[in-house]
Formats: C-alpha cells, sequence, structure tokens
C-alpha cells in the first residue's frame, strides 16, 4: 500500500474578475502518493494550473481559496499548506516542494548570472559555504549533462531554450526536495529537446527519487512519464487511475475523447478527431453536470444532479466522475460518429 | 585592426555625438543672426534711451566693440567652426575682452550644481514612491499620490517658481526674497567648508525645490508602470516558488530590472532641465548659465548665446551617452548585443 504524500480535500479557488467570479476549481480531492509520478491532464482553463500553485499556496492575489485544504505530509507530520504562517512557507518552497510554472523561459532574472540564481536560492533556504553551493551546483548541472563552468558564468539569454529547462531542472534540485511539480515541462520546446527532456526527467526521478507531479495538456507525455493519471475538466477532476487503467479502459466519456483525439504516428488511420464544442464558462456553479453538453452519453439525470468521484466496481483505485461510466465507454466512442473529423 | 573599429558600436556612438553637435552648432549658428536687431543696435538703442545723444552713442559703441557685423556671414561662420574646433569659443561683444570660455567656466558649475542635484533627488524619490504606488497599487495611497504626480508634472516650472517667489517669498515672508538670490551670499568664496556647502544648498534651495517638484510626477508614474509589468514577469513568480524573501525578491528581481527603461528618460530629462534653465534662473536670479544665456539673449552678445546653446545641446549628447553607457552595465542583454 502506497503511503500518502500530499492531500487534496474538496478544494475550490474563484478568482474575482472586474465583473464576475471563474470558479477556477470546484471541490477536487485528489491524493498523491510518496514517491509516485502523477499527470493533471486537461485542456487549457481546466484549473490544472490553478491547482500546481495552490500546491506551495502561491496563487495570485485577486484569487480566493473557498473551501478544502491540502495536506503535505513530511517526516510523518502533517502540514497544512492554507494554514502555514508566509514565513514558514517560504521556507517549504523549494526546500521541500518545488513548483516550476509554466514559462522555464522566463525563469531566470535576465541581469542574473545562473551561478548567482543558485546562491540566492541556497541562501534563502539558510546555506551559507558558497563552495559547497556551487560544488552542488556543478554536480547538479553535470547530472543534466550540461558543460556546469560555462552555464554557471551565463546569464538566462545567453542559453537556449532547452538549456535553460535543464538548469531549471537542476536548481529545482538544488535542495532535495520530496516533491516536484512541473507546469508544462515540455511545451514551447522542439520535439527533439522535448525528447530529451523527458529521458531527463526519468532518470532524474530514479536518482533522487522525488515525487513528480506534472500537468500537461499532452497525453502522450503522461503516458509515458506517468504512474497515475489525473483527468480534470472545467474545474474538476473527473477520472483519476493507473496510467495503464485510463488509457486501456476510461469510463469518463471525456477521457475516451481524449483518448481517441490523440493522433497516432503508427497506425492505419492518418484521420484527426476532436470532441464537438468548447468547455463551459466556469463563471457560473453548475448544477449538473459539466461535461452535460458535449456528452455523447448524457441523459436527464446529468442535467440537475452532479456526478461525484467513486471508484469504479472492476478496480480498485480508479475512480471516476460521470452517472453512465462504464467499462464499455472507449468502445461506444469509436462506434458512434461523435467525434468530429478534422480534415 | 580598422574594420573593427568603424564597427565598434562606441565608436559609432561617438561619431553620431560629433555629427549631433556639429548640426546643432550650424544651426545656431544661423538662428541666432536672424532675430531682429544685433549688439549694436541693441547697445545705441539703451543708450539712447538713457538720454545719451545718437551721435555720442554711436562713438561709444564704435570704441567698445571690435566687430565687424558687416562681414559675410559665410566667412564668420567658417571662423566661428574654425576657432570650435580648436575648442575656443571667441570673445564676448558685450564684456569686452572676456572670453567666453571664463564666463562660461564662472557660470555652469552652479547650473550643473542644481541640475544633478535636483535630478538625483526626483529620480530616487520618483523610483521609491513609483515603487511603492505599485506594491500598493488602487490603494488609497496610490490613489493620492497618482493624482498629485500627474497634477504636479503638468504644471511648467516657470508657474511654481513664480507662485513660489510671490506667495511664500512676498506674501507668506517665509525667506527673504532679496538676501536669497544668487549662487552665494556676498563675500562667501568659494571653497571646502560646511559654511560655503551651507550657503551655496541655500540659495540654490529654490530651483532645486522646483525642479524636484516638476520632475517627481513623471518618474512616480513610470516607475509605478514599469514595476507593475515586472510583477508579472514569470521569473518573479519563479523567485517566490524558490522561497526567496519578499524584501529579496522586490529590490533585486523587481526594482532592479524595473528601472532599466527609465535610464534613457533620465538622459534626456538632464537636456530638458538644463534647457530650461533661463526661465527659472531668471525668476529666481539665480547665478547660472541659463541667467546668463537670458542676458546674452537681451544683449545679442553672439558668441556667449553660441556657447551656451551648445553646451546645452553637448549636455544632452553627453548625458546620453554617458545613460547608453550605464544601461549596458546594468542590462547584460544589452551588453551582448553590442559585440
Amino acid at each position: 500500500m502506497a503511503t500518502k504524500h500530499i492531500i487534496v480535500d474538496d478544494l475550490s479557488v474563484e478568482y474575482l474578475g472586474a465583473t464576475k467570479k471563474i470558479y477556477a476549481l470546484q471541490h477536487v480531492s485528489l491524493d498523491i502518493n510518496r514517491g509516485e509520478s502523477i499527470a493533471l491532464v486537461g485542456e487549457s482553463g481546466c484549473g490544472k494550473s490553478t491547482l500546481g500553485v495552490s500546491f506551495i499556496n502561491l496563487l495570485p492575489l485577486n484569487s480566493r481559496i473557498t473551501s478544502g485544504t491540502i495536506k503535505f505530509i513530511s517526516n510523518s507530520k502533517e502540514i497544512d499548506i492554507f494554514k502555514t504562517p508566509t514565513s514558514e512557507l517560504q521556507k517549504l518552497r523549494w526546500s521541500k516542494i518545488v513548483m516550476m510554472a509554466q514559462g522555464a523561459l522566463n525563469a531566470f532574472n535576465p541581469v542574473m548570472r545562473i551561478r548567482d540564481h543558485f546562491i540566492d536560492t541556497a541562501y534563502s533556504h539558510g546555506w551559507k559555504n558558497k563552495t559547497e553551493i556551487l560544488n552542488k551546483a556543478r554536480y547538479l548541472l553535470k547530472r543534466v549533462h550540461l558543460d556546469s563552468e560555462r552555464v554557471l558564468s551565463s546569464f538566462p539569454h545567453e542559453l537556449s531554450g532547452g538549456m535553460r529547462q535543464r538548469v531549471l531542472l537542476s536548481l529545482g534540485l538544488l535542495l532535495n526536495p520530496e516533491v516536484v511539480i512541473l507546469d508544462e515541462p515540455t511545451t514551447a520546446l522542439d520535439i527533439l529537446t522535448q525528447r530529451n527532456i523527458i529521458e531527463l526527467l526519468k532518470e532524474l526521478k530514479k536518482e533522487f527519487n522525488f515525487t513528480l507531479i506534472f500537468i500537461t495538456h499532452d497525453l502522450s507525455l503522461a503516458a509515458e512519464l506517468a504512474d497515475r493519471v489525473a483527468v480534470m475538466y472545467a474545474g474538476k477532476a473527473v477520472e483519476v487511475g493507473d496510467v495503464y487503467d485510463i488509457f486501456a479502459t476510461p469510463y469518463h466519456p471525456y477521457t475516451a475523447g481524449l483518448i481517441t483525439s490523440t493522433p497516432k504516428l503508427r497506425g492505419e488511420s492518418t484521420e484527426v478527431t476532436s470532441i464537438p464544442g468548447s468547455p463551459p464558462n466556469l463563471s457560473e456553479i453548475f448544477k449538473g453536470c459539466p461535461f452535460y453538453e458535449r456528452c455523447p452519453l448524457r441523459s436527464n439525470v446529468c442535467i440537475n444532479s452532479q456526478p461525484k468521484l467513486t471508484a469504479v466496481e472492476e478496480k480498485d483505485g480508479h475512480l471516476v466522475a460521470c452517472h453512465h461510466a462504464s467499462k464499455n465507454t472507449l468502445e461506444h466512442i469509436k462506434q458512434g460518429d461523435w467525434l468530429s473529423t478534422i480534415q | 585592426m580598422l574594420k573593427k573599429i568603424l564597427s565598434n558600436y562606441f565608436f559609432i556612438r561617438l561619431v553620431k555625438a560629433l555629427v549631433t553637435i556639429f548640426v546643432v552648432a550650424t544651426f545656431t549658428f544661423f538662428l541666432i543672426r536672424l532675430m531682429p536687431g544685433n549688439p549694436l543696435d541693441i547697445f545705441i538703442a539703451t543708450q539712447l534711451a538713457q538720454g545719451v545723444p545718437l551721435q555720442e552713442a554711436q562713438e561709444r559703441a564704435a570704441s567698445l566693440f571690435h566687430i565687424d557685423l558687416s562681414r559675410p556671414m559665410m566667412l564668420q561662420y567658417l571662423d566661428y567652426l574654425k576657432n570650435l574646433a580648436r575648442g575656443d569659443f571667441g570673445v564676448s561683444i558685450i564684456s569686452t575682452n572676456t572670453p567666453v570660455s571664463k564666463i562660461i567656466l564662472r557660470f555652469l558649475p552652479w547650473t550643473l550644481f542644481v541640475v544633478t542635484v535636483s535630478l538625483f533627488i526626483s529620480f530616487i524619490g520618483g523610483i521609491l514612491l513609483g515603487v511603492v504606488m505599485a506594491l500598493y497599487r488602487n490603494s488609497w495611497i496610490d490613489q493620492i499620490l497618482s493624482f498629485l504626480a500627474s497634477i504636479i508634472s503638468s504644471i511648467p516650472n516657470y508657474v511654481i517658481a513664480m507662485l513660489i517667489v510671490v506667495y511664500f517669498g512676498v506674501k507668506l515672508k517665509w525667506f527673504n526674497i532679496a538676501e536669497i538670490r544668487g549662487s552665494l551670499s556676498p563675500g562667501v568664496k568659494p571653497e571646502f567648508s560646511l559654511y560655503f556647502l551651507k550657503d551655496a544648498f541655500y540659495h540654490a534651495m529654490l530651483p532645486i525645490i522646483v525642479y524636484v517638484l516638476t520632475t517627481i510626477g513623471s518618474w512616480m508614474l513610470v516607475m509605478k508602470s514599469s514595476t507593475i509589468s515586472t510583477l508579472g514577469e514569470d521569473y518573479v513568480e519563479v523567485a517566490k516558488a524558490r522561497g526567496i524573501k519578499e524584501s529579496r525578491i522586490m529590490t533585486s528581481y523587481v526594482a532592479r530590472n524595473a528601472i532599466l527603461p527609465l535610464f534613457v528618460s533620465l538622459a534626456i530629462s538632464i537636456g530638458f532641465v538644463v534647457g530650461g534653465s533661463p526661465l527659472i534662473e531668471s525668476i529666481f536670479v539665480y547665478q547660472g548659465i541659463g541667467l546668463k544665456l537670458s542676458d546674452a539673449i537681451t544683449t545679442r552678445d553672439y558668441p556667449v548665446m553660441q556657447a551656451i546653446f551648445l553646451i546645452i545641446t553637448a549636455s544632452v549628447v553627453v548625458a546620453n551617452f554617458l545613460a547608453d553607457l550605464l544601461l549596458g552595465v546594468l542590462d547584460p542583454r544589452i551588453r551582448t548585443s553590442r559585440n
């Protein structure tokens, strides 16, 4: 039995716009196990990045947590992230939980050398010995296959996108974190660089043994890196499960739609399909299922009753939030003409 | 080797600066000669106004001034350029036998003193207030400061200067108008002493207040918007995630980057302040280059006018050049693109 590392319980977050509220996360519950690698998958605006910054309570100023908790378990002590004072949280960030937000290309202060980014980070966490810091930095940079001396004395703009992503990874491992959260780690990189980063992540995970949470819209990335997958839709987790279970027998029609819409490199069909419609407006609270508008399996029960995330009968640890969930969902989808073909 | 020098960033900048100065020198030379009246006419007119008969006034003028205004303009211009190239600004027409360079050396330091001190105060103050406004944006502090900044920066500096003289000086008598004029009290000599410094600041106080008041507003507003956009940068967000202290993020990550675009405006504003000094220095009777310029304009003292206009231009050009160098030191991205 896996031990839990982070417990997200009933988390709701809203953003205050000028005229209306956006309900970015709605009662999300998710357990993350120690040492596993979990992918948060979903399309833009589904709340996956909001969940990402919630782990270290770095939500933007115009947001509010309206319900729920995030508990982080470290040295068998339970830390309530939202109740931790800012000074404590500052110590926790990057030393225990590393959160690398989207946009690694701009993650570095343009007027500071890479060396100073390492030193600055280490000093902030009470590390004093400069030689020690730089030795560790050199080791980590070599570990991500970079020329450590050259990189340390470079300014960020002198490095390529892929190099910057690697530097950020090694900066992330400077304080031996327990959890590493990556938001879209390979977006904005070319396909070969993406490949390298993925391989590197696998190696680093093996060596440093951290819990990996990564946020992506790319299902193939999830298939490659994750042990478990959480599919998010309109601010909710709609299906959570083992990576093989999710891909082989998705129970939620949205998950099934996503899987069939992923273009395959090998295989007879060259057609690309997509789920018709667009994600719902998040400025309303749903009475029924948020996927109702686009769902091929919908019925009257979906209009007024919101499905809860519950375990499927056949498999432990596979959770789904759908009134019509069944192991045959993928078959249904493939047979019907619900998905629209893109020529 | 030669090619390397010719394509060198600083070499190109230097050539551009020299060309600018040359063009301005040419324009001012002809422009000031297009002004109605010449030094002789003006001198004779003032003598006549004092009741001196025309005949005598003309004789006095002839004996005082050794200039030949009937020489072809082109020849005068060539002479001027030739002397300028040797660093010779010529001799004043009105104060006979006084080299222009001597006049400038005497008055320029006072203007530079006032301008430097006031720009320093307003730049630093504007940056600090701008950061505060950005941090507490939309709060009452920001609202009040933004309101004051936009009002104060839209009032011309001579209006504020007159307001100070008329209202605070004459009406409220907060200070003695007759005593505070000039750049030093009578009998005080420039030297390294507290007494001298105190006196210099006492006399420079009013112009400094005016310059600070009229320039600080725009620094505040520009710094505020620059800081707000820097606060939204990814590297600031990542720095927070790295657990770096708020104060360190504000200084080394936010302010440090937000300040960069302000250096260009700093250079331009040096020129504005020096160029605007004739009005302010006349109002406060402050013995700087600006007051000298307005004297020279009334008496049509061509060489002095030419030299002072040239110095105003040169100060903008030099300030721009320095700002550029400084920006290169502060921003590594610019350094790279130059090499």
